[in-house]
């Protein structure tokens, strides 16, 4: 009797374990975020996500800001703009008919591959490239995404 | 037993002597909402007074680029546009005051360019560069960075700037910085902190403007003067004035001081000491070589950032007229920059202090605020009391802005 206790209990350790969630990955996390969120799907259509924050260097977020919004297509970028237009001028992007989302208060320890301004180059259905914009490189960073733009 | 009682008792002290600090409660009284329909930064958030009334005001120098202007019951008065100044100026709006209806004015950042608006949002008069009145002898090229908060004085014809060292093109100055820089340093020179801190531009609304040189002695307050060497940095922050009467009330992040000048010739009268019981006060200076010219690197500089953001900090000083009470307001000190950000972004929304003096700062309370409730940079002594930003906990209120009053016992 104690032996067939013993290994239901095991039994149901295990289940119960299995149930528990995996770590999401990054591309999961943006997946169910913009499900979530902003109720889009980010299918293989999309290969680029343009993240426009108001963190670090204004001049750097504004030039990706307008780099994209005039070289990235329509139909395959989405942009998340957090910036919330005190410290750049968002009404661009606030103006435009791309697939533009405002999130002002995304929370940046959740969401942390959506928390600095850049590009994430999606491919196959995972996370590619992450081009993390820097004052340093910028111009550097813009050629390559022009590169993969074909532009 | 016992040395249950003998655990319980020393707690039970720490606990008493915890509460003890914390010495008067403060009541908020009510709230007032405000819609200017975009968010702000918090210098650009300020208050007048006009003829015994009150009013709020709200720039977006960014996106909006207007000024919006609101009684102090949250009803909007009006917009004033701001591209006259965009279009005419090459740098950004760092700063905003509004003592009337037309007597707005305006100041750039980096080189400290003042403009005059009417309530149209047209031009009446412009400081071009205060630069070009510094006398010739000067050894030193200078900037002028104005005061990181919303009223550059409680004077309408009195502008205060701290001095930068300009070298080379290259930029030195509060949280902004050259990005164009190759070589991402900040060329710094030790005779910096033998200069003048700041200077007093009167009469920028009229023809005749008088330049005032603060007698070179508040650098070496500040930073030490050891042998006449070098013995700090100048990339101090978040210095604020006030004009009480004809004394100027000065506080700087380094200091646990208040320093007070003579408002005429910027002469040091008096320091006092302002003492919490809830937080350490003044960051520390960042040390740098002394000797020859140094170099400020991003490492340098991100680290006085990070002593700036966890620093206890004299943020704010008020003079309550009614009751003859000075209202000094102090950040308290955190353990670390990922607690500044809990606060927000940029640690908005942290814990502390007020602490309210009698007229001849003798006797003081001390009123504690605790972390994600208020952001203490939006405060304003009004008529109706002390009012102060709350934090907005409703995500999908972009662009409102809510104002407890708040009563001292």
């Amino acid at each position: 009797m104690e032996n067939r206790f013993l290994i239901l209990l095991v039994l149901i350790s295990f289940s119960l374990l299995g149930c528990s969630d995996k770590p999401k990955s990054n591309y999961e996390i943006i997946k169910n975020y913009f499900k979530t969120k902003h109720n889009t799907i980010i299918d293989n259509n999309i290969d680029k996500i343009v993240v426009i924050t108001d963190k670090d260097c204004s001049s750097c977020n504004e030039m990706l800001a307008e780099f994209s919004l005039k070289n990235m297509p329509e139909e395959s970028t989405v942009f998340l703009i957090t910036a919330d237009g005190t410290r750049m001028d968002i009404s661009p992007l606030r103006n435009s008919d791309k697939k533009v989302y405002f999130d002002w208060n995304i929370d940046p320890f959740k969401y942390k591959i959506l928390s600095q301004t850049g590009v994430i180059i999606l491919k196959n259905g995972d996370i590619d490239t992450v081009v993390t914009i820097n004052s340093r490189e910028i111009m550097k960073q813009l050629n390559f995404l022009s590169e993969q733009t074909n532009y | 037993m016992r040395k249950v009682f003998l655990l319980i008792l020393p707690l039970l002290f720490f606990f008493y002597s915890c509460n003890k600090r914390i010495n008067a409660q403060y009541e908020i009284n009510e709230q007032v909402e405000f819609n200017p329909g975009f968010n702000f930064l918090d210098m650009f958030c300020g208050f007048y007074n006009e003829n015994g009334k009150e009013y709020v005001y709200f720039t977006d120098p960014k996106t909006e680029k207007c000024i919006k202007r609101f009684s102090i019951e949250g009803e909007f008065i009006d917009s004033i546009p701001l591209l006259n100044v965009l279009n005419d100026t090459h740098y950004e709006i760092f700063q905003i005051a509004i003592y009337s209806t037309d007597t707005i004015i305006l100041v750039t950042t980096p080189y400290g360019e003042t403009y005059h608006i009417n309530h149209n949002g047209e031009i009446i008069n412009k400081l071009k560069n205060p630069e070009n009145y510094i006398e010739d002898t000067m050894k030193y090229k200078m900037i002028f960075v104005p005061s990181f908060y919303s009223n550059p004085t409680n004077s309408s014809d009195i502008l205060l700037f701290r001095l930068w060292y300009d070298y080379d093109d290259v930029v030195i100055e509060n949280n902004l910085i050259n990005e164009n820089i190759s070589t991402q340093e900040f060329i710094v020179c030790e005779e910096y902190y033998k200069l003048p801190y700041l200077i007093k531009v009167k009469g920028f609304t009229t023809d005749e403007i008088k330049i005032i040189f603060e007698p070179q002695k508040l650098n070496k307050d500040l930073y030490g003067d050891i042998n006449g060497q070098y013995n700090g940095a100048m990339l101090d922050a978040a210095n604020n004035f006030r004009f009480v009467g004809n004394d100027l009330f000065l506080l700087s992040v380094n200091s646990d001081y208040i320093y007070i000048l003579d408002g005429e010739n910027l002469n040091i009268i008096d320091k006092i000491k302002v003492k919490s019981d809830c937080t350490d006060i003044g960051a520390e200076p960042l040390i740098l070589t002394s000797g020859e010219a140094d170099t400020i690197n991003w490492r340098k500089y991100n680290e006085n950032s990070n002593r700036r953001f966890i620093a206890g900090i004299l943020e704010n000083i008020f003079y309550n007229e009614k009751t003859k009470e000075y209202y000094v307001i102090v950040s308290h000190k955190l353990s670390s920059r990922e607690e500044c950000e809990s606060y927000g972004p940029y640690g908005e929304y942290r814990p502390f202090s007020i602490i309210i003096y009698d007229k001849d700062f003798k006797h003081s309370r001390e009123y504690a605020f605790d972390g994600n409730k208020y952001n203490n940079k939006v405060s304003f002594l009004t008529d109706r009391g002390f009012m102060v930003l709350r934090k907005n906990e409703d995500t999908q209120d972009y662009g409102k802005s809510v104002f407890d009053f708040v009563s001292f016992n």
